[in-house]
């Protein structure tokens, strides 16, 4: 049975998770966007570093998910 | 510079090495709950790289096609995630549930392990 701290909890964690990974890939994402303004030619190669950004913070709000799923099953 | 295939292909052998590995150690260790939890995190950590791998080469193919994006599919990847977890707290005497996270986090790991390789190589 989880009591409202427990609540409290879960939702902090996947919300401050989401907020970070929000910020993050905004930040990833616009940069590449400049980037290849910039240099139209080196499109690939920004591209498939933004991806590998964009997968590494997405691991941010799924650990954050699972965080607060552990905490709401206790 | 390699592409998100050949990432994927490193990761997917990594996993293999790992699935033997914890194998091994599930058969041969008295920590049989700890190696099967590793197990299960990490089959299900290299399905969230697949799933991520696979819409984001869609997203890339319907931009320079214009066509309409749907999703990324990040919902699926949380419920997968979610999913790993509820079967380590339904099963607990079967599957570790700290291991079965750290194993849910092992494709991550490596994939940041290896672009820090790669730039010190290569830079």
């Amino acid at each position: 049975m989880v009591g409202s701290v427990g609540l409290l909890a879960a939702a902090i964690a996947i919300g401050l998770g989401a907020l970070g990974a929000g910020i993050g890939n905004g930040l990833i994402v616009s940069k590449t966007v400049e980037g290849i303004a910039r240099q139209p030619e080196a499109r690939g190669v920004l591209q498939t570093t933004m991806y590998i950004g964009v997968a590494l913070v997405e691991a941010l709000p799924i650990i954050a998910a699972v965080i607060a799923f552990i905490v709401l099953n206790r | 510079m390699q592409d998100l295939q050949q990432v994927y292909a490193s990761q997917k052998k990594l996993i293999f090495f790992l699935l033997a590995f914890c194998a091994l150690g599930w058969g041969l260790t008295p920590f049989k709950t700890v190696f099967a939890g590793l197990a299960l995190g990490s089959l299900f950590g290299l399905y969230n790289f697949w799933l991520l791998v696979r819409r984001l080469e869609k997203f890339d193919r319907s931009l320079s096609e214009g066509k309409k994006v749907a999703s990324l599919g990040t919902g699926l990847r949380f419920a997968s995630g979610i999913a790993a977890v509820a079967v380590a707290i339904a099963i607990p005497e079967q599957f570790h549930l700290t291991s079965s996270v750290i194993g849910l986090m092992i494709p991550y790991v490596y994939l940041l392990a290896d672009r820090i390789i790669y730039h010190v190589k290569h830079h």
